[in-house]
């Protein structure tokens, strides 16, 4: 860019293009020549600072093609809209940080996860888990199938439900008008909860504040509402939080929620049908790969010398 | 909003402010209707919702007051309900509840400090009973539905460019008298009145306090940050320009005329509940 410095009896014009490097040094005053070449000058090196650091070039460059398509999974083409819905993921992931909170007080950490590979790591954890708790186990492995075919996963903890409580005695944790249901089943010391001892039987360690709980779902919900105005299907999952905590996505949170991402044709996380994690797309497709296969070698010949034609009358 | 004959047919004026108050309801019933449509986790949590406009108002600007003779938080939004509701731009106050009190989904998660859902039943069964502001126990799983509700009546609000608050106070205030029984969590949600800064920077406050009152909650609630040099062990407080001369020192001490205050309170609450409250039941019993 063109830079301009006057001194008392000199102007300086200072350009990058200009010889010495520092500007072009022209007396000003009483000269009408030198002040005819300095603006010659000028407009010169104004054009050539426009033509090469200017906008004509500059938006010229900002031009492309870009291809778009949803199948297959993990192409190119596919993996540019992934991105976009990464993209849109990370908008609901400020808007989660964004949300009204009791007492303005910050409290939510988060993770996106995308990637086939990442992805399946989430998936075979809820799968893992599945198995633990047979009131878990359809809905983890139909949920695990949806992660596959999510885009992304957003992992939204809230890293004080369970270390530092609201402590307004609000009743929501244990109906109590203090907070001495917390605090009774925590190890704490003036009221500052040890959590280094991290063993338990469930796989959350309650209890929790439930008013930071609360919280987590006005986060989680600024979050649904980002995807909702981006119209990317999205839908929160407990048993995504459950499988992201253990693998230690938002590791300083006492509760996890996990949401799912998809900008595809078809919602994944509505109408699903029974046994879903037998009957889903990923299935289907790969049943058809192995079917269609030896039927094809079975009726095979030399297509170069003969190919079998209908005969006229010959039933459809 | 006036009307005129003109050429065979009607037309319409419409004052800005009248409109834009009117308005409200209607943005109220988006809200509702965002907070219905919320997602849900577990999806058994049991919501409920409801409209308060103009003089229904009163009765939760009267809890807000008593309540905020001990707690300047709940000052702020009881000043803002009150000098609206008298300039006659009382806020459309949405209530928001929900019954989070049970389990029926077996999870197990541990998250409310039992073992299984069941275990959490009976004791929750056994021992519901209410908080300051909310009846428990609850089930965090449905703890989280009710929020992404609640967000979504917020967030509903926010795209229709109407100022709002979602607020424990007003909408606990509305369950203690009555309003949606069978219920265990209330959230207020006011709407407006349609300008800049109604619930955040609220000019409401302003003149309402000094400098001085400001200073004196900061030292009580921000302690450290006024702290001298700590290595003896008693810090001095620096609670004045010239602190060194006479120090002052922190003491944490028991001051039981600080709960006669909130007693004398919750006595004052009780009053208001037996005045308003069987008019507000007597809706929920036709």
């Amino acid at each position: 860019m063109a830079e301009f410095k006057i001194s008392s009896a000199v102007l300086f014009m200072a350009s990058e293009e200009s010889p010495s490097g520092n500007g072009t040094a022209l007396p000003v005053e009483g000269d009408r020549g030198c002040l005819a070449i300095w603006f010659c000058c000028f407009t010169l090196n104004l054009k050539k600072s426009l033509d090469k650091e200017g906008t004509v070039e500059e938006y010229n460059e900002v031009k492309g093609e870009e291809y778009y398509h949803e199948w297959p999974p993990y192409s190119p083409p596919d993996s540019r809209r992934k991105e976009v819905v990464v993209q849109i993921t990370r908008q609901m992931l400020i808007g989660a940080m964004t949300a009204p909170f009791a007492g303005g007080v910050p409290q939510i950490e988060g993770h996106i996860v995308y990637g086939q590979e990442n992805q399946e790591k989430v998936a075979r954890k809820m799968e893992e888990l599945a198995y633990t708790n047979s009131r878990w186990q359809e809905p983890f492995k139909y949920e695990a199938v949806m992660v596959r075919e999510s885009d992304a996963v957003l992992l939204i903890g809230n890293y004080r439900c369970h270390e530092t409580p609201l402590d307004a005695g609000c009743g929501l944790c244990g109906g109590r008008a203090d907070c001495s249901f917390f605090y009774e089943r925590r190890s704490h010391r003036f009221g500052l909860v040890d959590i280094t001892d991290r063993r338990s039987e469930t796989l959350i360690k309650g209890p929790l504040c439930s008013a930071r709980v609360d919280d987590l779902g006005y986060a989680v919900g600024s979050a649904l509402w980002q995807a909702v105005n981006n119209f990317v299907d999205a839908r929160p999952f407990m048993s995504v939080g459950l499988a992201g905590q253990k693998l230690g996505y938002c590791p300083n949170s006492g509760m996890v929620t996990g949401i799912l991402v998809a900008g595809q044709s078809k919602n994944p996380y509505v109408d699903i049908n029974p046994d879903y994690h037998l009957f889903n797309m990923g299935k289907i497709v790969d049943v058809a790969r192995k079917q269609y296969i030896t039927p094809r070698m079975v009726t095979s010949f030399d297509y170069r010398k003969w190919i079998p034609k209908r005969k006229e009358g010959e039933s459809e | 909003m006036d009307s005129q004959e003109k050429g065979g047919g009607e037309r319409m004026r419409y004052s800005g402010k009248e409109a834009s108050q009117e308005q409200l309801l209607d943005v109220a019933r988006h809200c509702i209707n965002a907070f219905f449509k919320a997602p849900q986790i577990a999806g058994y949590t049991k919501l409920d919702a409801e409209i308060v406009t103009g003089e229904d108002l009163l009765p939760i600007i009267e809890m807000l007051g008593a309540l905020a003779k001990v707690n300047q938080f709940i000052r702020w939004d009881y000043e803002t309900f009150k000098s609206n509701y008298e300039a006659g731009n009382p806020p459309v106050l949405l209530i928001l509840a929900g019954d989070l009190t049970s389990s029926q989904m077996g999870w197990d998660c541990g998250s409310c400090g039992f073992s299984t859902c069941n275990e959490f039943n009976k004791y929750a069964h056994e021992n519901k009973n209410v908080g300051q502001l909310w009846a428990g126990p609850s089930c965090n799983w449905k703890v989280v539905d009710f929020g992404i509700a609640c967000d979504w009546a917020a967030a509903a609000a926010a795209q229709y460019r109407v100022d709002n608050r979602i607020q424990a106070d007003s909408g606990s205030m509305a369950g203690q008298l009555g309003y949606l029984p069978g219920n265990s969590a209330h959230i207020g949600l006011p709407l407006g009145p349609t300008r800049d800064l109604v619930w955040y920077s609220r000019p409401e406050m302003n003149k309402k306090f000094s400098y001085d009152y400001a200073m004196q909650g900061l030292f009580r609630t921000c302690p450290t940050h006024f702290s001298a040099f700590p290595g003896g062990m008693n810090p001095i407080f620096k609670n004045k320009d010239e602190w060194w001369a006479p120090p002052a020192f922190n003491v944490a001490q028991e001051v039981p005329e600080a709960m006669d205050a909130v007693y004398e309170v919750l006595e004052e609450m009780a009053e208001i509940v037996d005045k308003y409250g069987p008019a507000i039941a007597e809706k929920y019993e036709k």
